[in-house]
């Protein structure tokens, strides 16, 4: 994934991090959501315009599969999952 | 007609009514608040009168105004003094902003505020006439105001409302509680309102420090079962519980955030009022023994 085609988090997030998860508030919708934390990191890493290879590394990183990163199988199911992130958090109207 | 003015907390009340139930309802639940000055501003100016025309024969009604505007269908006449308490609750629950508001009983004792969420049939009012009954301070039996500028719970104590069997249970645990008449047939059963004791009527203008939010769950047969919460947990369940969250917006949630934070919370099931009771206490007492 390039820079260009990061999926923007909406400006109006908030956020307050509990033990394993985080709360998320869209003052402009109002809803209120309780996320994984892994999820909110990746959020946050999407604002700043990480690439998937970022996305990809912070998930091994979380997961501590850090001796597995260089399987091609690891890799493309990592990056599965930050799709599924991407998509449910659009659902909720976490990202344009 | 009679003019009704009080005090609860920092909030002021000024009733207009012709009804001597609703009168004399206030003259004995709200016998020990204060009025406010000439010169205080008044918060919410409500009126609770019978419904004029054809009505007033043949099944009388009574109707709620606040400024004017009537915001409920009329109810049965009997029912005046509970419409008033629960048009009062609609009036704060919108109006008063500069609290974030939770749908809970607050209650007090040696400078530990436990907040006590309930959805209907918890058992919250009756665990919070029984504490009071105790001597714990009671802030509010129905809404704990959050303070949004330093956030402390500020009191606006009023009679606890109790329903159905609930009366008896609080009638045969206290001889001193006081009671209004039972309203019957209202839409949550009979209801009956307990005046607010004294002394937190006293000290209504003192806040308090929240320590605890009990989510309490009566379950029959069940056993007492004390268990911690997860804060996410909590902070979910309670914004769901304030009436405001979202008028207050980002400033709601933060100070939802800041509550959860410094707060202890606890899942609690109790199979009975004695066993709710030791619960609670036993909580405030492990606290100050650490």
């Amino acid at each position: 994934m390039q820079n260009s085609n990061t999926p923007l988090i909406q400006s109006s997030l908030k956020f307050h991090t509990f033990e394993n998860e985080v709360a998320v508030y869209d003052s402009v919708s109002g809803k209120l959501h309780l996320l994984p934390f892994l999820g909110v990191e990746l959020l946050k890493l999407m604002q700043q315009g990480s690439n998937m290879c970022v996305l990809v590394n912070t998930i091994f990183t979380f997961n501590d599969f850090d001796n597995q990163k260089e399987n091609d199988a690891d890799i493309e199911e990592a990056e599965m999952m930050v799709k599924q992130f991407i998509d449910s958090y659009r659902d909720l109207g976490l990202l344009d | 007609m009679c003019n009704f003015k009080f005090k609860s907390g920092e909030l002021s009340v000024s009733l207009q009514t012709s009804m001597s139930t609703v009168k004399q309802h206030c003259e004995l639940v709200y016998k020990h608040f204060p009025s406010p000055k000439e010169t205080d501003f008044v918060d919410f100016h409500v009126s609770v009168n019978p419904v004029k025309g054809y009505r007033r024969w043949l099944r009388p009604q009574v109707q709620f105004s606040f400024d004017g505007y009537e915001p409920f269908a009329p109810l049965p006449i009997e029912q005046a003094p509970a419409f008033f308490e629960w048009g009062l609750n609609w009036c704060i629950a919108n109006n008063t902003n500069q609290y974030l508001i939770i749908h809970a009983a607050i209650v007090e004792k040696n400078g530990y505020g436990v907040l006590l969420p309930g959805t209907p049939g918890s058992g919250k009012s009756t665990l919070c006439a029984a504490l009071v009954c105790q001597g714990w301070r009671l802030l509010s039996d129905e809404m704990a105001l959050l303070s949004i500028t330093d956030g402390l719970i500020y009191p606006a104590p009023r009679p606890i409302s109790l329903k159905n069997q609930s009366i008896q249970i609080i009638k045969q645990f206290s001889s001193e509680a006081v009671f209004g008449d039972i309203i019957p047939d209202t839409t949550k059963g009979n209801i009956a309102y307990m005046c607010a004791p004294k002394v937190s009527v006293i000290s209504q203008m003192i806040p308090v420090v929240p320590a605890f939010i009990v989510f309490p769950h009566y379950r029959a047969n069940s056993e007492t079962k004390l268990t911690p919460l997860a804060k996410s947990r909590a902070f979910m369940t309670l914004a769901e519980n304030a009436f405001n969250f979202n008028i207050l917006g980002s400033v709601g949630f933060e100070v939802m955030a800041d509550l959860i934070d410094k707060v202890e919370c606890y899942d609690f099931s109790y199979p009975d009022l004695i066993s709710a009771l030791n619960g609670i206490n036993d909580i405030v007492a492990k606290h100050e023994k650490e």
